[in-house]
Formats: C-alpha cells, sequence, structure tokens
C-alpha cells in the first residue's frame, strides 16, 4: 500500500456537521505522522468541536488523549520510517466522544495494548521517569478501549464521555 | 524556544511565552531549560501560566531539564492552568515538583517580564 503523497497537513477531511438540537458530530481528518502534523490536527478537531460548546474539561481531555494516541502512532508505529499517514474519525453524540484512529505503521508490542501502570517516582532525583506517563493517561481518561490489528493497520478505538450530562 | 528570565527575589524565574509544551517542542524546551538555568540563583521557579496544554512528552522534559538543573537541585512550578495541573496530578508528578499557585510571595514577580500584572 502506498497511501498518497501529499504535501498538505490535512490530506482528507470530510462531514464536518453538527445539529445543533441534538449536539452531533461527525468528523474525519487524514494527517501525516508528524509530531507538527498532529500539534495542527488537535487544533483543527478543536475547532470542529468548539460549536458543540462543551467544557472546557472535557474538550481538554480530548485533545490530551489524542494527544497521546496520535504520538504514540508517530514515535512507536512508524518509528525509523517515513511518515506515514493516520485516518481519524472523531464522533460526538449521546453525551459522548467516540474516536477511532487508524494507521499502517508497525504492530502494538506482542499484539496487544501497553497496560499503562503507574511509573514508579518513589526514587531518586537522577532515576525520575522522563516517560511511561502517556498509556496511563489514555487508559485513565478512556473508557472502551480496543485494539485490533488487521490487514497491516492498526485500529485505536475509545470513548471520552461527557461526565457531566 | 524562547524562554523569559528573570532573577528576583533570591531565585531564578523562568517563564515560557508559548501555550504548549507538546512533542513538537519537547525537545527545544528542553534545550531552552538548560541554557536558562545554567547561571544565576540555585533556586529556580518555572512559571507555566501561559501554558494551556502539556501532553505527556512535554511532562517529560520538565523532569528532564530539572535533573540536569543538577547538584540535585528541585525545580518549582508557578501557576499551572487547569489541564496542566491535571496531568501533573494523573501521573503523581505533583508530588515530585514544589508547585505554587501564584507568585504573589515572590518579592518583584508581577513586574515586567511580560508577567501577569495582578493591578
Amino acid at each position: 500500500m502506498h497511501p498518497e503523497t501529499n504535501s498538505g497537513v490535512i490530506a482528507a477531511r470530510e462531514a464536518c456537521e453538527s445539529d445543533r438540537a441534538g449536539l452531533r458530530l461527525d468528523y474525519r481528518m487524514q494527517l501525516k505522522a508528524t509530531p507538527e502534523d498532529v500539534r495542527k490536527a488537535l487544533g483543527e478537531l478543536c475547532e470542529a468541536v468548539r460549536p458543540l460548546g462543551l467544557p472546557a474539561e472535557l474538550t481538554g481531555t480530548v485533545e490530551l488523549v489524542l494527544a497521546e494516541v496520535l504520538n504514540n502512532i508517530v514515535e512507536h508505529a512508524y518509528a525509523g520510517a517515513n511518515a506515514g499517514h493516520i485516518d481519524l474519525r472523531a464522533r460526538y453524540m449521546d453525551s459522548g466522544f467516540r474516536f477511532e484512529i487508524t494507521d499502517e505503521g508497525s504492530e502494538m508490542p506482542g499484539g496487544m495494548l501497553p497496560v499503562g501502570e503507574h511509573v514508579d517516582l518513589d526514587t531518586d532525583l537522577n532515576a525520575l521517569p522522563e516517560g511511561g506517563f502517556g498509556w496511563y493517561l489514555i487508559h485513565d481518561l478512556t473508557e472502551n478501549l480496543q485494539y485490533h490489528r488487521a490487514s497491516g493497520r492498526n485500529q485505536l478505538r475509545f470513548t471520552i464521555r461527557n461526565k457531566r450530562e | 524556544m524562547k524562554l523569559e528570565i528573570k532573577d528576583t527575589g533570591g531565585a531564578r524565574l523562568i517563564t515560557v511565552p508559548e501555550a504548549r509544551i507538546d512533542a513538537s517542542v519537547a525537545i527545544r524546551f528542553k534545550e531552552a531549560m538548560v541554557e536558562a538555568a545554567k547561571e544565576g540563583p540555585e533556586r529556580v521557579i518555572l512559571d507555566l501560566s501561559n501554558v494551556d496544554f502539556i501532553d505527556s512528552s512535554g511532562l517529560g522534559a520538565v523532569v528532564a531539564s530539572m535533573k540536569l538543573l543538577g547538584n540535585g537541585r528541585r525545580l518549582e512550578l508557578a501557576r499551572l492552568s487547569p489541564l496542566v495541573e491535571k496531568v501533573f496530578r494523573l501521573t503523581r508528578m505533583d508530588s515530585v515538583f514544589t508547585i505554587h499557585e501564584d507568585l504573589t510571595w515572590l518579592a518583584g514577580a508581577a513586574e515586567g517580564g511580560g508577567m501577569k500584572n495582578a493591578s
């Protein structure tokens, strides 16, 4: 598979629609797997979500979780390879976000989701961890987290609920 | 990344002028911190009031820059926005850093240097 090389950050963007009455959104984007493009994509997604008028705490959580998921794909799934593409679908309905994120990078180690345990902080200053926080945050802030590998693609699905409703 | 530096009240106050410390700037942030803290007072306080977003790479860079202060010096943090506070709390990193809600106690902190002025 050879994804179309597209110089644009967002190679495709479809079906952005929000129904004021029912607070619904169905948003898709494709981005290149680089840290800079992840930052731009998060900005685009925040703009798309803004009309929903959701609490800042919820949109902040969404931005944080997506940053962790997308940066993991950049740093690990596509590590050392030419930056591939990431497809993202975000839906908001029934007081919750449902995300589907797909990439064509390498499989998760062991074909499974990383566990995401608390890192050990009971240590000397110089032994303090500088990483390993990402999967913990993803597990902690999402529900129904599922990983699926098929046809050379990774797909991650999860829900982030609006707890105020 | 350019950081603002001010020596006041016996401490070096470093202010991040940007709104995000994420994976795309984490390494540059760490390098700028090393540069900003290599001279001046032993006590270093990082003012994060302009930062409304940090991810785990940014958090790692803050931890790494504390280690690079050397001599076991601990970095103090100040004025965390709600999301930044949440990231430190969920990862329990709030137990590693001294975190100040405000800087009113620090002589001269509110004057100039891009700081918010209380009055």
